[in-house]
């Protein structure tokens, strides 16, 4: 079987610190995407060993740091198109004393249970566009430079991932 | 590409020779524990291990039997493998536990792995099966292990269970004597037996498929309360088509006063003729849940299951009970029901015995009374 | 701009993902129709809601970080990366069944190496894993593919315990050979 050298200690310490300072992110990002907190942990370790995997790549600081975004979205993508719906765990805090902004307002408990339920109905890649553009405010060209596709296909995944959301909100006010 | 040539020379072997064939442990296996692990592999054995074509596939049967040292220096109470077949059923992976353990160190204990994989003949190439070491519980609830499948939980609470259920039979032992002792034995074996069985499929997400033109409703958990459980489920409910219940959603209030980040619900179904089986158990999903003291929380699953017997008869669901099987709180430490309250509420007699039960009683159907006696005797 | 725009206009407009000819001109309109105006308000307040929505609970971030780092290690150690690194594993046969099947083995590493690779895609799975207990024991099964994980060492098959949790199916029975019980979990993702 070819091995895995252990590498020296200096690259195991440019590792480490490679982990450490975009651990997470990368978290964040994948759970953005997948929205629960056990796939986002394995996943985020996949994309981790993936791009440690491929030392020549890390070289270049920024560069590295795109390029393991990349690998997250991919991987996590990937993932919801292998395993579909996923379940959340929520938490109730009830905060009568403290002052809300209009935004949280909007979305206590019901509102925000069907907003997480309408997230269910987008396909992966209209999740990530939306998790990439709304969420972490990616221009549309790092968009479509993260998930390998035209802009003109970025616009069309968060189009649809907005009507979706939209259309849903409506029903489940009727 | 060189895997992808393994493999369909693999393939092209096992067309050509039609036959059964023996496993190379050496190449068929990979075990994987780390450098510092307290537990070290002896030997591995997989003699009786095959690979036989049938059809595209191949059906490779493992029969590995390990035998592994405490290289520690405490006394191991569990221990949980990791068993992953990457190449069959994408993500799919198994555990092998085996609890109630007592190897003090220096000492050896074995371990078997029963499986089967079904695989297609252009599989790629790659070990079949890769083991590895998730968990090692010592005593005193110390736990080594990378935990990936939270087995550090699971062998806390058969643990828990363990010791529980040694102090009821110790206890009976003390106030009526070994006539006393066998007794209890004999109810034990008694309720194995009669425990009314039941046959569970689970898919994840949507439907289960099978109950078509059955209309779905959504029907409330009744729950049974136990009196010093930390937590208390309040509500709960689950989509329900004759024999199909999909995406448990159960609502739960912390009334202790430290913070909870674990619950699991058992689930207990009736049918219309009032058998009550254990359906299976609504955990929370991991690291999700955390209640500070009076809060209140979801636990849900996005699963649906089927439920049938006798090799296929569908069970329709009358009515669904629940109760809280265990907490983990905040600082680590486990919850489980006293015996005391399992007997009270009658789940005695629906839910399965604890791991060490099921051991002792056994002790007591092959060896006798007298070493079950010997075993309580153990600390 | 006298028809309204579509849907997908004004949820791009909401966003500021048009270009700037479009955008100015759905703002004309938007100015003067108020039901557009409504519709690009309520993509608005969606954008603005989404971020939070997807915000993780409250979670040990330094426990969750240091078994994720932890992980990462020991996957890196093991080598268990799931993109190249495969190892090719000679002889999984005794050598009498690839002596057999020798001649073929060459024909078909020929027909390989002047074909060119394909691109890998990853495979849809077109139904969803499920788990499933019966008397032999649990397993996890995925189209064509599944692992059992067989109760052979129970006594009985009413000596075994089954228990469905979450996406896990477990069996538990005691080991007549070892006298241990043994507790078999299979997962599906």
């Amino acid at each position: 079987m070819s091995e895995l050298l252990p590498p020296p200690p200096a690259a195991a310490e440019r590792q480490n610190q490679f982990v450490s300072d975009n651990l997470r992110r990368i978290f964040l990002q994948i759970y953005r995407i997948v929205g629960n907190i056990a796939d986002a942990q394995d996943l985020t370790q996949e994309a981790f060993i993936k791009a440690l995997q491929r030392q020549d790549q890390l070289k270049d600081e920024q560069k590295a740091a795109h390029w393991l975004s990349r690998i997250a979205t991919n991987t996590a993508i990937d993932f919801l198109r292998r395993h579909g719906r996923m379940a959340y765990c929520e938490v109730d805090i009830h905060t009568e004393s403290e002052q809300h902004s209009p935004e949280e307002l909007l979305l206590q408990s019901e509102h925000r249970d069907y907003l997480e339920d309408g997230l269910r109905l987008l396909t992966a890649r209209e999740r990530a566009a939306l998790v990439l553009r709304d969420v972490e405010g990616c221009s549309a060209e790092e968009v479509a430079r993260r998930l390998d596709c035209s802009k003109a296909t970025v616009r069309s995944h968060i189009a649809n991932a907005r009507i979706k959301l939209r259309r849903y909100m409506a029903r489940r006010k009727r | 590409m060189r895997s992808k040539v393994a493999g369909l020379i693999l393939a092209g072997a096992i067309a050509l020779c039609g036959e059964e064939t023996k496993l190379d442990p050496r190449t068929s296996i990979q075990i994987n524990f780390p450098p510092d692990s307290p537990v070290l592999q002896l030997s591995t054995n997989v003699d009786e291990s095959r690979a036989t074509p049938r059809g595209g596939a191949v059906v490779v049967d493992l029969h590995m039997s390990l035998s592994l040292r405490n290289a520690g220096s405490r006394n191991i109470r569990g221990v949980t493998l990791l068993v992953t077949a990457q190449e069959v059923t994408p993500g799919g992976k198994a555990s092998v536990a085996v609890p109630s353990l007592d190897v003090a160190p220096g000492q050896s204990f074995p371990v078997r792995i029963d499986l089967r994989l079904l695989r297609p003949l252009q599989a790629g190439g790659g070990p079949l099966v890769r083991v590895s070491l998730d968990g090692v519980l010592f005593d005193g609830f110390d736990f080594y292990g990378p935990n990936r499948l939270n087995s550090r939980r699971a062998m806390t609470v058969w643990e828990m269970e363990a010791q529980r259920d040694r102090q009821h039979f110790k206890s009976v032992l003390a106030a009526a004597g070994p006539e006393g002792l066998r007794r209890e034995m004999l109810d034990s074996l008694a309720r194995q037996a009669d425990r009314p069985r039941i046959d569970v499929r689970v898919s994840r997400g949507g439907r289960a498929v099978s109950s078509v033109g059955s209309p779905e409703h959504m029907a409330r958990f009744a729950f049974l309360k136990l009196p010093d459980s930390p937590v208390e489920a309040v509500d709960g409910w689950a989509g329900v088509a004759a024999n199909e219940a999909r995406t448990p959603t159960i609502q739960v209030v912390n009334r202790s006063s430290k913070p909870v980040d674990y619950v699991e619900i058992g689930w207990l179904v009736k049918d219309p003729q009032g058998h009550e089986f254990l359906a299976g158990s609504v955990p929370a999903a991991e690291g999700d849940l955390f209640l500070p003291p009076g809060r209140t929380g979801r636990v849900l699953q996005d699963t649906a299951l089927r439920f049938s017997r006798n090799a296929g008869e569908p069970v329709s669901i009358a009515s669904m009970t629940g109760f809280v099987s265990q907490v983990e709180f905040a600082d680590g430490k486990v919850w489980v029901p006293n015996r005391l309250a399992l007997q009270l509420s009658g789940l005695l007699r629906v839910v399965a015995p604890s791991p060490e039960e099921q051991r002792l009683a056994e002790i007591y159907r092959t060896k006798g009374l007298n070493a079950v006696v010997e075993e309580l005797r153990k600390p | 701009m006298t028809t309204h725009p579509s849907g997908a206009v004004l949820a791009l407009f909401a966003g500021g993902e048009l270009g700037s000819v479009l955008r100015w001109r759905v703002e004309r309109h938007v100015a003067a129709c108020s039901e557009c105006r409504r519709e690009v308000s309520e993509f608005s307040e969606l954008r603005a809601a989404v971020p939070v929505i997807m915000e993780p609970p409250e979670i040990s971030w330094t426990k969750l970080a240091a078994e994720m780092k932890a992980n990462i290690r020991l996957g890196l150690e093991a080598g268990e990366c799931v993109n190249g690194g495969r190892s090719v594993r000679h002889g999984v046969f005794s050598v009498r069944a690839l002596a057999v099947c020798g001649s073929l083995a060459l024909l078909l590493v020929a027909f390989l190496l002047e074909r060119p690779t394909p691109r890998v895609e990853p495979v849809e799975v077109s139904e969803p894993a499920f788990l499933e207990s019966s008397v032999s024991g649990i397993q996890v099964k995925s189209g064509d593919q599944s692992i059992i994980l067989l109760n052979t060492r129970a006594r009985d098959a009413r000596d075994v315990n089954y228990l469905a949790s979450g996406n896990a199916m477990r069996a538990r029975y005691v080991d007549t050979e070892t006298g241990y019980v043994t507790i078999n979990n299979v997962y599906a993702q």
